[in-house]
């Protein structure tokens, strides 16, 4: 039985939301930044559990704030990854009110919060942004391919 | 509503209309964009609206929905469309789907590139930011570290060379230095030493909260100013005079203390 499940990819621009995306459905990296304008969609079948989840991946045009992401892309999804990037402070720094922002869209679906760019950083850092930020995160690196296809899997997994 | 009367509403370039049913089976389409008719294309299989049946099988009549900037692949080819949905009868009154496809590839290419641009600017204005930051940081804790020091360092003793001998001086034994031609005269109530120095030198040397320069001659121990009078001041049992230029950041001074 073949499971649909819509998943949105918000946060900041540059945060590497895209390239999250084409690490987990193609398996590439590319350092060269292109903006996403609209949003970007794409698909991929994972099993998960014997069951085949098919997950269209709507990869939202990054904003300075959750405030600004149009409703109607965000509108129909079972599952959020909120993505920032630990090498910029300014995209975690409101993350609170972000989530808060995009849970209300939401009906407290599946939500997986991951910190992109962890090649970008030493593992101390992490650790005192975990203690300090105060939301439980994965990193993630979309160019070494860390932890990206278990990251996918895990809200998958929350989804179904 | 057939297709040609669906299109009738609609007029514009890189256009495409079709029809589908509930089960997103195409009925009817005019190809303009992507070949569709007598193709195994499934509007709920491959596109973006996957999964989606029952959200548009709730659409009422007339009611439209609309998608815009969506990057992705239709049919096999990548572009940037806008979709709107509309639900509409046939001629038999059943409900179908009419689907207009926008392909706004070359316009969305135009709104990337300024998107692009200011996006890059703002992460490098960001980055520019936060190294300024941490500079301005930086710079705030060499100078603390280098005021703690100063007063660390210099805030006991101070070496005075007395006839042939070195002596380590306790600065709270100190009443005022006094030029004294290449020497200084280092004053305290018990005795009077000369020593070969500068009064630029010994004043950088000496704790700022602890010692002031009053005259271009005089640095007195704070501490021991018994009082201060117009233009001059009473240490020990000495009257010093103050020099003009330094009589305004004195009064700052002794304010502060």
């Amino acid at each position: 039985m073949e499971i649909v499940k819509k998943v949105v990819l918000v946060g900041h621009f540059g945060v590497g939301k895209t390239s999250l995306v084409k690490r987990f459905v193609h398996q590439k990296f590319s350092e060269k930044y292109l903006t996403t304008i609209g949003v970007k969609i794409d698909k991929k079948e994972v099993d998960i559990g014997g069951n085949r989840v098919k997950l269209m991946l709507w990869d939202i045009a990054g904003e300075s704030t959750a405030l600004k992401i149009p409703q109607k892309y965000l509108s129909g999804a079972h599952g959020v990854l909120y993505v920032f990037d630990l090498s910029r402070k300014e995209t975690y720094e409101h993350i609170q009110n972000d989530l808060f922002e995009v849970n209300k869209s939401l009906d407290d679906n599946a939500c997986v919060i991951l910190a992109n760019k962890a090649d970008l950083v030493e593992d101390d850092f992490v650790k005192e942004l975990k203690d300090s930020l105060g939301v439980g995160f994965k990193t993630t690196s979309a160019k070494t391919g860390d932890n990206v296809e278990e990251a996918f899997l895990e809200l998958a997994r929350e989804m179904i | 509503m057939n297709l040609a009367e669906f299109k009738s509403q609609e007029i514009g370039k890189n256009v495409q209309f079709l029809i589908f049913d509930a089960q997103g089976t195409v009925l009817a389409s005019d190809d303009v964009l992507l070949k569709m008719t007598g193709s195994e294309f499934n509007v709920f299989d491959d596109t973006m609206f996957c999964g989606m049946e029952e959200s548009f099988a709730q659409l009422s009549e007339g009611e439209e929905l609309k998608f815009d900037c969506i990057e992705t692949n239709l049919a096999g080819r990548d572009s940037h469309y806008d979709f709107l949905i509309k639900r509409i009868p046939d001629e038999e009154g059943t409900l179908r789907f009419g689907w207009v496809i926008y392909d706004y590839g070359e316009q969305y290419q135009k709104i990337f590139e300024l998107q692009q641009e200011r996006n890059l600017a703002e992460i490098q204005y960001n980055r520019v930011e936060r190294e300024a930051l941490k500079l301005r940081e930086e710079r705030d804790a060499i100078e603390r570290l280098y005021g703690e020091l100063k007063e660390g360092s210099s805030s006991q003793y101070i070496l005075v060379k007395s006839d042939s001998l070195l002596v380590n001086l306790d600065l709270t034994e100190i009443l005022y230095f006094e030029a004294y031609g290449d020497y200084i005269k280092v004053h305290t109530p018990n005795k009077m030493y000369v020593t070969y120095n500068t009064m630029k030198s010994v004043e950088s040397s000496l704790p700022q909260n602890q010692f002031f320069r009053i005259h271009r001659s005089f640095i007195v121990r704070l501490d021991k100013i018994k009082n201060i009078e117009q233009l001059s001041l009473e240490v020990g049992d000495k009257v010093l005079p103050i020099g003009k230029s330094f009589k305004t950041a004195l009064v700052e001074k002794m304010g502060q203390l």
